[in-house]
């Protein structure tokens, strides 16, 4: 039986990462993939804040569709504000399929054994490791001291390493992207348009992908989507209306979810990163910095882990700590923002976008935008004042 | 009634997975498979689904 130090289900971004980051430190890690290609088939929008990217990988040309210099916001009823990123928070649209295979072939290359069509179907707790069954083009079984969860929005890793992660339908996005060619809009910026008709419970993004290429696309909250008008309905409604002209592409599903991080993403030897760990932002979606950012942290406290031959959950309970810390926290925010905003009347969006547009882009930031978006609301202010600044 | 899915509509997004408090759903790779035995047919899965992918049908149906 092979026997690892660390086996990591999942070879998304914070899989990739974690592999990685333990793999440098000269143990023996096994990175798994279910599917039969990393990042494919993609299931993401793909845009990603550029501090991220360079804090853990150097940012390759091939990786990018577009740099991003800012952002249009829209209202139901026209209105329109344009937000202008600073140098340190630019933004880029990647294109997933390259980017994730190169993370995962990084890992391969710092010693991680890597295998894609591998699908872990159950996991045998021992006393001091795991027997993992994995079905391959095979099926076998390897031995490991400790295992990382980093199996995605439908992941079940956590559920049999007993953690629950089903979500409730207010916690989740559930999202249609097209890749629409022949569309004639400002490559330099995204844009992302609000609206209880458009889509209820989150918002429609134009993500430029480069050329004549975008990626248009919207989520509807879970809870407000219906067999009748679910997020197809209301993108095929948005895209004949804008781009009548356009055709597809590429089609791209994706759920998001729009939770709290779990309460406990580790236990006795195992940790869970990434949006297997319900990382993502609950605002905006944003998924791919949490799932860096966890997965290198996961790596780290594997590998001393590793070091002291300690893999208790007391041990592991500073993983936690440094997700929130660092990440965590903030999505914890977002959150509640999030739950306020999903009340928004058609009216009151109308009356933020022309609020915020009255500022001067280049000063328009996240913060500033909750600010005015809230100034009628002290409850929300006093929390935000509480928790966000 | 059994909760079924069209394969040529599902995007493999796994939604239905993580909402599904029965565990009934599994998503193999791009097969997604709904085990009749766990679902009690709520139906969010149907309603939720990003792509109008999955459907009720009579048993006999299938």
């Amino acid at each position: 039986m092979e026997k690892y130090d660390t086996v990591v289900i999942g070879g998304g971004p914070a899989g990739s990462i974690a592999a990685r980051t333990i793999a440098e430190k000269g143990f023996k890690v096994l990175l798994l993939e279910k599917r039969q290609e990393f990042g494919r088939p993609v299931r993401c929008a793909e845009g990603v804040s550029k501090k991220w990217l360079e804090k853990y990988t150097d940012i390759k040309d091939k990786w990018i569709s577009r740099p991003i210099k800012g952002a249009i916001l829209k209202s139901p009823g026209g209105k329109k504000a344009l937000m202008q990123y600073n140098e340190s928070d630019r933004g880029y649209i990647l294109d997933r399929s390259v980017f994730d295979f190169d993370l995962a072939v990084e890992a391969s290359e710092s010693g991680a054994t890597v295998r894609t069509k591998n699908r872990v179907e159950r996991i045998e707790r021992n006393k001091d490791s795991f027997k993992i069954y994995i079905e391959g083009f095979n099926k076998y079984i390897v031995e490991s001291k400790t295992i990382i969860a980093a199996d995605g929005v439908e992941g079940k890793i956590p559920r049999m390493l007993g953690i629950n992660t089903i979500l409730d339908p207010g916690d989740i996005e559930f999202g249609l992207n097209y890749q629409l060619e022949g569309v004639d809009i400002n490559q330099d910026y995204i844009e992302m348009i609000g609206g209880n008709e458009l889509a209820p419970g989150g918002y429609v993004w134009i993500f430029p992908k480069g050329e004549h290429s975008a990626n248009v696309g919207l989520g509807v909250l879970a809870s407000r989507s219906t067999k009748e008008k679910n997020a197809k309905y209301f993108l095929d409604k948005f895209v004949s209306k804008r781009f009548p002209e356009a055709s597809i592409s590429k089609v791209v599903a994706g759920a998001v979810t729009v939770a709290k991080p779990l309460k406990k993403m580790y236990g006795n030897s195992f940790l869970i990163v990434g949006d297997s760990a319900r990382l993502s932002n609950p605002l905006t979606g944003a998924g791919i910095g949490n799932a860096l950012e966890s997965g290198a942290l996961a790596g780290e406290t594997i590998s001393k882990a590793l070091e002291k031959n300690d893999f208790s959950e007391n041990n592991f309970k500073e993983y936690q700590k440094k997700v929130m810390k660092s990440v965590g926290n903030t999505s914890k925010k977002f959150y509640h923002i999030k739950e306020a905003f999903i009340k928004f009347s058609d009216k009151d969006i109308d009356d933020m976008i022309t609020l915020l547009s009255q500022v001067d882009p280049e000063k328009l930031n996240l913060k500033k935008l909750l600010t005015i978006t809230f100034k009628n609301n002290k409850e929300i202010i006093s929390l935000l004042k509480k928790i966000v600044f | 009634m059994a909760v079924n899915v069209d394969v040529n509509k599902c995007c493999y997004c796994g939604g239905c997975v993580s909402i599904c408090k029965y565990d009934a759903i599994t998503l193999k790779e791009t097969v997604l498979t709904i085990d009749n035995n766990k679902c009690i047919e709520c139906n969010l899965c149907v309603e939720v689904c990003p792509a109008g992918a999955l459907f009720t049908a009579e048993k006999e149906e299938i």
